[in-house]
């Protein structure tokens, strides 16, 4: 499979918010088979170089608009996108 | 689409990655770690390891020292000590295997000694992946930590020994022999169960200010459940070795106890009414309440953290797609507005009345 789109190479993110809630990659179950590389409509998985294999999928935490469409796509299960629940009247300020 | 355990076993690379997680014991391995082992690609190896767990052969648990890896390991029913070929293990196990304990996951005391006040080094990388969504806990937990004396809770002082536990860690496993009534300072602490398909379901989890594990302190019976830290935890663990000392020393321990088992109790039933009579709909909707307003039954335990799809179904006794589809039914129904990275809960009684 070849890959359509390779995004600019994943800027470092700084730890923080919008990585923390970034999707997770369980590296050691994705078969770096490039799906969400090529449904992220952000633009937020970049192509990361890893010592043990071709590449590994790297989320952009702050490009991310946590759309769910990488962890719909993966047919491993790999990713996980976490998300918090509140209530309306706290979200209106 | 999962796979059966013949399917899982009739390729040849599977059953050699199967003899070779047997082999490793409760150390396993990971899937780079497999496929240098074997001489074969990463990806390949992966792939093939999924299919393993999907077949309920073979287990994965995030490894304490690197939140982002997996650990694999063969399911317990994959008699590791079987030197002869997978299948004659795999047939073995296929029985039921109620009656034996679980020897895959070492007693909690093998795991936590080296932990036991430790610097918690390992654990604090992955802290920060999980640990910070974390808020102070709410919901009706008042369990033997918090409920009780200040006396009793004083004479136990001397019984309690502390551990430090990185997120991922089992600190026990369903059938094992009893461990202690264990107490969460801080962090999380999930329990739950497993069938032999490997599916789980999520029964608690256990915060900061609550106790869990006081069953087999008393029946002596093996673990119930799995425990499995969510969140980097401070635990106390009031060791069951010390059974009879402790229940001498501290008499009203036993009714301290008997008000934890009635609430546990009313946890179960609620759980039980959850699961038996609600859609799964309903109880999506009743996970997403306890972030509002924390009630016994599914998702207990869980307000106030961040949440992945996957654990929702692990509460829900659904899958993750299942979860998936559900929620944008109750978005489009105008109960919740999913937004970036968050759950907006549109209509509290709307959900609540949810079935
Ligand atoms: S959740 Fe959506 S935006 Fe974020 S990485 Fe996945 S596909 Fe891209
Ligand atoms: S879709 Fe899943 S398996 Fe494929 S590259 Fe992405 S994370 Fe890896």
């Amino acid at each position: 499979m070849s890959l359509c789109r390779i995004p600019a190479a994943p800027t470092a993110v700084p730890p923080g918010d919008a990585q923390e809630r970034a999707p997770r990659v369980e590296l050691s179950v994705c078969t770096a088979c490039g799906l969400c590389v090529m449904v992220c409509p952000a633009g937020a998985v970049g192509i990361a170089f890893a010592a043990d294999r071709a590449w590994v999928p790297s989320i952009d935490g702050a490009r991310c608009i946590r759309c769910f469409d990488c962890e719909t796509a993966c047919p491993e299960g790999a990713i996980e996108v976490p998300f918090e629940i509140v209530e309306q009247e706290r979200t209106q300020s | 689409m999962a796979i059966d355990r013949f399917e899982a076993l009739a390729d040849s690379t599977r059953r050699q990655i199967l003899l070779a997680l047997a082999a490793s014991g409760l150390a396993g391995r990971t899937a780079g770690q497999l496929a240098r082992d074997l001489g074969r690609g990463r990806p390949l190896v992966s792939y093939h390891l999924a299919r393993l767990v999907e077949a309920g052969l073979a287990i994965a648990a995030r490894d304490p020292a690197d939140g982002r890896r997996r650990i694999y390991r063969a399911a317990s029913r994959v008699t590791a000590a079987s030197p002869g070929p997978a299948r004659q293990g795999v047939a073995d196990a296929s029985q039921p295997s109620r009656r034996h304990p679980r020897t895959l996951v070492p007693p909690a005391d093998a795991v936590l000694g080296t932990l036991a006040d430790g610097s918690g080094a390992a654990g604090s990388r992955a802290a920060g992946t999980r640990a910070a969504g974390t808020r102070a806990a709410g919901g009706p937990q008042p369990l033997l930590g918090s409920g009780l004396p200040p006396e009793t809770r004083a004479r136990l002082g001397g019984f309690l020994r502390g551990h430090r536990v990185p997120a991922g860690q089992l600190l026990f496993s369903q059938e094992d022999p009893p461990s202690g009534i264990w107490f969460v300072e801080s962090g999380a602490v999930r329990l739950y169960t497993s069938d032999a398909d490997g599916r789980e379901q999520t029964l608690q989890i256990a915060r900061a200010g609550s106790s869990f594990n006081e069953v087999p302190f008393f029946d002596l019976g093996p673990e119930p459940a799995t425990a499995q830290v969510l969140d980097d935890a401070q635990l106390m663990e009031l060791p069951i070795a010390r059974r009879d000392e402790i229940l001498r020393a501290v008499p009203d321990l036993s009714t301290a106890a008997a008000a934890s088992f009635a609430f546990r109790l009313r946890q179960a039933i609620a759980l039980v009414e959850d699961l038996s009579f609600r859609q799964v709909a309903g109880r999506v909707a009743r996970v997403l309440l306890q972030a509002v307003a924390p009630h016994p039954g599914v998702g207990a335990g869980s307000g106030g953290r961040l949440l992945t799809q996957r654990e929702i179904a692990e509460m829900v006794g659904s899958s993750r797609e299942v979860v998936a589809r559900t929620l944008r039914q109750l978005e489009r129904d105008g109960l919740i507005r999913v937004e970036r990275g968050r759950i907006v809960l549109l209509d509290r009684e709307g959900l609540a009345g949810h079935t």
